[in-house]
């Protein structure tokens, strides 16, 4: 009698995975197959009709993976991805635990935190672009009333300064990802730890080292993961501060990427690339999936 | 079981819905509808231009209704490079002319050479229409093409007791003579100073201007005493210049009068109209003091190679009313810019007009005279930018550096 039951549940079940099931066919295996066959194509252009009629060769995966300049560009994302990833963590961290006290404005301030995260990475950068202008820029006024600086500094032009001018806007639009992230996982640390603890005499240190730390560490390193391979693939906050230059000193691999089938419409290198960043991106994901997974722990 | 079914068919029928929702060119009531999309549907005068065009066809086609769509300039070329990928060409393709070889070298564009033949086009268009040839056939009909000017504030020239510069040698004197009243918040000269197209246009201004070219007998031309000069030039006048300037930001520094004298295309004539009144008066447009009047490409209208015959009718006929005599000096007078059908700019009686029209009869183009630069020029023209913003810097060792973009671009396969 139970049986059919079972089976309509199953039917059930399937049909309604069905949708996310196309979905994920549509968007995003079936592109995975495209750009993998065309990374096997050399000469493959932005028409996808005459690729098919394109012998395959490994010669375009050769020829990139030999070029030091792709490496460099790995080399630059990598930068890029650290210098934004922990000071976004460490502020994230730093608002979060301060939200998760009591205090006057609570509410005020919590959206205020987590505004920067509802603003398009676009607007964001052309606010940081005005404030880093480097005639008229409030960065540049700011430093140099305190007397950081002697003059005024083309944060976006300089090559030495760029990086770290296109690493703040990401900072400053990723950490509330942080923040709401570590903040539901500190209120779900039992209050009668924090207590039992205190009666032990831990100061906040030892309270925090020992018992918020290894609780929230799922939560942060599932948030690092998933940020940090947002951040691999940040395309708009540089492309409109930069476009990857000057030069090409912020060209990270998303920017080379497009730039290869966008501009340079050289669909089988840009492809070549892309499967290139996924691998890396795959293996970086494979070794810390465990930690975030309880038999990891 | 019922309600599951029920279920599954509801998000079936959203799903097969969204996914294969699409839209028809044609009405139910037979009419047809072009598509148009531009980034200068809402853009000043070429805005005012373009919708009167789009009136007059479809006064003129009451069966056909032409549906223009504004995209912004930053993603255009993007979406047009995806329909035409996807097989979705619009009727009307108008782009940025830069990019016509790399999409002609896609065959996505019909040859217009039967259509130019029987009309007379070429017989009376300016010169530059022959960046619109690919594979020795027409595929594009230039609409602007522009020679530079020199864009000056006379207030500021005249308080340094300097004349309006005539060669690169004055240009120079009266830098340093704005630079000697020592006001910190103008600048003597303007360049495009962070990465954007505009910073290749800029340096070759000054390579062409001064009567060389960046390429000689299909050889690079980079390291020649003549582009040698050109560059140490554009040294002295780009590591002067404020840094980190964009082409757009320029622009309004020299509105606001922060900035003394640019060189620049026709987009800046109407911005003067915004200029405050106490100093509108004071900018003022001269010919670029080099030997010969440095020229380029801006925009032009192309027909998909894969619309029905009907179609390619109805957008030929789309183009040649563009190209009308007529409808060239609607073209001058709304853009405040040269025409593209040589005869008509004899009928434009506003000097400002007249003067662009004037200059831009008589250029030399800043393009490379090369097909496989053209076919990659983005490439070319980013390593060449690369290498270009290192020459803003003060004391850059010039040659060093022109022979290493030369070296850079046959390093990429970017031949002549």
């Amino acid at each position: 009698m139970n049986k059919p039951k079972v089976n309509q549940k199953t039917i059930l079940a399937y049909g309604l995975l069905l949708p996310a099931f196309i979905m994920c066919a549509v968007f995003i295996v079936y592109p995975v197959i495209v750009t993998l066959l065309n990374s096997f194509r050399p000469g493959a252009t932005m028409s996808m009709s005459r690729n098919r009629e394109l012998e395959f060769s490994l010669s375009v995966y050769k020829d990139v993976i030999t070029d030091p300049v792709i490496w460099t560009t790995f080399g630059r994302s990598f930068v890029y991805l650290f210098g934004s990833l922990f000071p976004s963590y460490f502020l994230g961290l730093g608002t979060a635990l301060l939200l998760n006290k009591s205090f006057g404005g609570r509410r005020v301030f919590r959206t205020l935190v987590i505004l920067p995260w509802a603003i398009p990475g676009v607007v964001a950068s052309i606010m940081f672009l005005w404030m880093g202008d480097a005639t008229y820029g409030i960065f540049n006024y700011l430093l140099k009333s305190v007397g950081l600086i002697d003059a005024y500094k083309a944060w976006f032009f300089d090559e030495e300064l760029v990086m770290f001018s296109v690493i703040l806007p990401t900072i400053w639009k990723g950490y509330p990802f942080f923040t709401i992230t570590l903040l539901a996982a500190l209120q779900s640390i039992p209050l009668d730890l924090y207590e039992a603890a205190e009666v032990d005499g831990c100061n906040s240190v030892r309270k925090f080292w020992h018992i918020t730390r290894p609780e929230i560490l799922e939560a942060s390193v599932l948030a690092l993961i998933l940020n940090g391979l947002w951040s691999f693939k940040q395309f708009d906050i540089i492309y409109s501060t930069t476009k990857g230059g000057p030069g090409v000193a912020t060209t990270t691999i998303a920017i080379e990427i497009y730039n290869e089938a966008f501009r340079y419409f050289d669909i089988c290198k840009a492809s070549v690339e892309g499967i290139i960043a996924l691998a890396m991106c795959a293996i970086v994901v494979r070794i810390f999936y465990p930690l975030m997974t309880r038999e990891g722990k | 079981m019922k309600k599951a079914l029920v279920v599954l068919l509801s998000l079936l029928c959203v799903m097969s819905s969204v996914l294969f929702a699409g839209g028809s060119s044609e009405g139910s009531s037979g009419e047809i509808v072009l598509d148009f999309p531009t980034w200068q549907a809402e853009e000043g005068g070429f805005a005012l231009f373009w919708k009167d065009m789009v009136e007059q066809f479809e006064a003129s086609h009451p069966n056909v209704k032409i549906n223009m769509t504004q995209i912004p300039f930053n993603q255009f070329t993007d979406i047009l490079i995806t329909r035409y990928s996807a097989n979705d060409a619009p009727d009307i393709t108008h782009i940025a002319s830069r990019f016509f070889e790399q999409f002609a070298s896609q065959g996505w564009f019909e040859n217009l050479d039967p259509y130019f033949e029987e009309a007379g086009i070429l017989e009376d268009w300016t010169s530059l229409q022959s960046s619109m040839v690919y594979n020795g056939h027409n595929e594009g009909l230039l609409v602007l093409g522009y020679g530079f000017v020199l864009y000056y504030n006379e207030q500021i020239l005249n308080e340094a007791g300097v004349s309006v510069p005539t060669t690169v040698d004055e240009l120079k004197d009266a830098i340093l003579a704005i630079e000697a009243l020592g006001n910190p918040d103008i600048s003597a000269f303007g360049v495009t100073t962070m990465q954007h197209s505009n910073t290749y246009q800029d340096f070759s201004n000054f390579v062409v201007g001064e009567g060389s070219t960046l390429i000689k007998d299909g050889k690079y031309n980079l390291t020649s005493p003549e582009v040698i000069k050109a560059a140490e030039d554009y040294n002295f006048v780009a590591s002067r210049a404020p840094k980190g300037v964009s082409t757009e930001m320029l622009r309004q520094l020299f509105v606001d009068g922060k900035v003394a004298m640019i060189i620049d295309g026709s987009f800046v004539v109407p911005l003067l109209e915004t200029a405050d009144e106490d100093i509108k008066p004071y900018l003022k447009v001269a010919k670029t003091p080099f030997d010969y009047t440095p020229g380029t490409i801006s925009n032009s209208l192309h027909m998909s190679a894969n619309l029905s015959d009907e179609r390619k009718a109805l957008v030929w006929e789309f183009m040649q009313q563009v190209a009308s005599p007529e409808n060239q000096i609607l073209y001058a007078n709304y853009t405040q810019g040269p025409c593209g059908r040589l005869s008509s700019s004899e009928g434009i009686s506003d000097p400002m007009i007249a003067f662009m029209n004037e200059v831009g009869a008589d250029t030399r183009s800043i393009l490379p005279d090369s097909a496989n630069l053209m076919r990659n020029y983005s490439r070319f023209t980013d390593t060449v930018i690369t290498y270009v913003l290192q020459l803003q810097n003060e004391g850059a060792d010039v040659a060093g550096i022109m022979a290493a973009l030369e070296a850079d671009l046959l390093k990429n396969s970017l031949e002549p």
